[in-house]
């Protein structure tokens, strides 16, 4: 019996700690973020979407069509075709991304000796259509520049 | 106690006309962590028979590994064991730096045992929280999960990614400290070094945590060696076994910390081994952040990895036990054989022995406490 009214008491006593645990934690300030009201300020090493970054005066590229990104990339996710120049050098014609198989891990942006591919911080990237999954890089409309910093990493450490 | 356990059966079974039930356990049970079925033979309440079958989440990693370059296959084996990429990684970069004979440099070095023991606590504080849930209290999962994010923010400023870093290179590391790096992470040690006495509070003192954990599948030191148990559930049988002291890799000799082991074996055991480790690799994290050299995080390694012919094996400890690769490389930029050795497949193995006999309501809670994460199982 008096074993009984012992134990019962500690059971008592602690499981009212642990409810005055839950009530000193339900006065800490929370820390979900409201998404899409609120937003988190991302890092910038962030990897997202690949980019090509362009030069703010010409527009132009830097990618040289070297394959080194086509070879590393583990999941066959870029294709890149090539075409000769007037001068008869070998150019970028279409650089093909495949956003469906890319699984960010930024090996393409590692190998890239002309710093021509970033990870932008582009993450919403759902469309409604596959085919809407396959990009061209060379040609996309939003014109990411070294300058912009909306999303854009440094390449090496900043 | 197991005669015990017997004896009452018998009885019931005597005075009672029963029968064999079959019971299906998932592969869609909340506390399966992940696609397992557990084939449950019962009588009445007892366990009969249980048999895993496993395989629904099995993605051909080691074929995988022969058909993608050195490189390359980092960034897949994170995904082995979704919980503790960097043990992976680090199993798999130091294969494969044994079979080029690769050095790495110190500062490296110091990262990666800085990241893993990070990845040690996460992958605890997960396994704290679903092991709560398992048994009831859904409090704890909400707390542990409130600082793993802190630990992930950590791990995305330094490598970009949350859970599937691709962050070790053969030959050090990719990303150097990005800056305020330290200060945040003795921040968060700081903030952290009260929260397992919350966590204490909240289960390890609760009488009805304690009551479904304690003598619950009980798994004594010879039943675990013989299964080859490794990790948090084999110290927790009593056996001190830890690569981290018994056969030092990387820079571990140069850390203090306990190896932590409790004699009991039963599932309230493997738990305090477990919360114990978390401060155990605090201390760890804080003596390699101020003892990080300076110095290059890559060694010079030519930009196609082409080892020579042989084969090695290399192991790490993992959160949740020994993670070994066996690579074989016969001198091209692939490796033409790539075991994985997972601490998970022998945890489970040992399960049948130990659910012959338990109560339904317990299976959960020796499979919580057993911790497997079964991706990694079927690989």
């Amino acid at each position: 019996m008096q074993t009984m009214v012992q134990e019962s008491w500690e059971a008592f006593v602690n499981l009212a700690k642990g409810l005055g645990i839950t009530l000193k934690q339900m006065l800490v300030k929370p820390v979900t973020v409201q998404y899409p009201e609120e937003r988190v300020i991302w890092p910038d090493r962030t990897r997202g979407r690949l980019v090509m970054p362009r030069d703010p005066q010409t527009q132009a590229h830097r990618c040289t069509a070297c394959m080194m990104c086509e070879r590393i990339c583990p999941n066959g996710s870029i294709e890149i075709t090539t075409r000769a120049n007037e001068a008869g050098k070998r150019i970028l014609d279409d650089y093909i991304f495949h956003l469906e198989r890319c699984t960010f891990c930024g090996l393409c942006v590692e190998t890239c000796a002309f710093d021509a591919l970033r990870m932008s911080h582009a993450h919403e990237i759902a469309v409604r259509d596959r085919s809407q999954l396959v990009l061209h890089l060379q040609q996309e409309n939003q014109v990411f520049n070294d300058a912009w910093r909306g999303g854009l990493p440094a390449k090496k450490d900043s | 106690m197991s005669t015990e356990i017997s004896s009452i059966g018998a009885l019931e079974t005597a005075s009672m006309n029963t029968e064999e039930v079959t019971l299906n356990m998932g592969p869609q049970h909340p506390s399966t962590h992940g696609a397992l079925r557990l084939i449950l033979r019962l009588d009445g309440e007892r366990v009969v028979s249980a048999q895993p079958d496993f395989g629904y989440v099995h993605r051909g990693m080691e074929k995988m590994g022969e058909t993608l370059t050195y490189p390359q296959y980092i960034f897949l084996s994170d995904r082995i064991d979704y919980l503790a990429s960097f043990f992976n990684e680090w199993g798999y970069c130091l294969a494969a730096e044994k079979l080029g004979q690769v050095e790495v440099p110190r500062r490296a070095d110091y990262l990666r045992v800085i990241v893993s023991e990070l990845m040690r606590v996460t992958s605890h504080l997960i396994w704290l929280g679903a092991m709560g849930m398992d048994l009831g209290a859904f409090t704890p999962l909400t707390y542990t999960f409130r600082e793993r994010e802190m630990v992930l923010d950590l791990f995305e400023a330094l490598c970009g990614q949350r859970m599937t870093f691709n962050y070790m290179r053969i030959g050090g590391v990719s990303r150097d400290l990005p800056a305020g790096f330290v200060d945040k992470a003795k921040a968060f040690l700081k903030y952290f070094e009260k929260m397992p006495d919350v966590y204490d509070a909240l289960l390890s003192k609760n009488p009805i945590f304690i009551a479904r954990m304690k003598n619950v599948g009980t798994m004594p030191t010879d039943m675990a060696r013989s299964f080859a148990v490794t990790g948090p559930n084999l110290r927790g049988s009593g056996t001190a076994l830890d690569l981290r002291q018994s056969e030092p890799y990387s820079v571990y000799p140069d850390f203090k910390f306990q190896v932590i082991t409790r004699p009991e074996g039963d599932s309230l055991a493997r738990y305090q081994v477990r919360v114990e480790e978390m401060r155990q690799s605090a201390a760890i994290i804080a003596q390699a952040l101020d003892g990080i050299p300076e110095g290059d995080i890559m060694s010079k390694v030519p930009r196609v990895f082409k080892p020579p012919k042989g084969e090695a094996y290399a192991r790490v400890e993992s959160c949740r036990g020994i993670q070994g690769f066996y690579l074989v490389s016969d001198g091209s930029t692939k490796p033409t054989r790539c075991r994985i050795r997972v601490p998970s497949f022998a945890n489970l193995a040992v399960m049948p022995t130990l659910l012959k006999g338990v109560h339904v309501a317990d299976v959960v809670a020796i499979m919580g406490s057993l911790d497997f994460i079964v991706p990694e199982i079927d690989r």
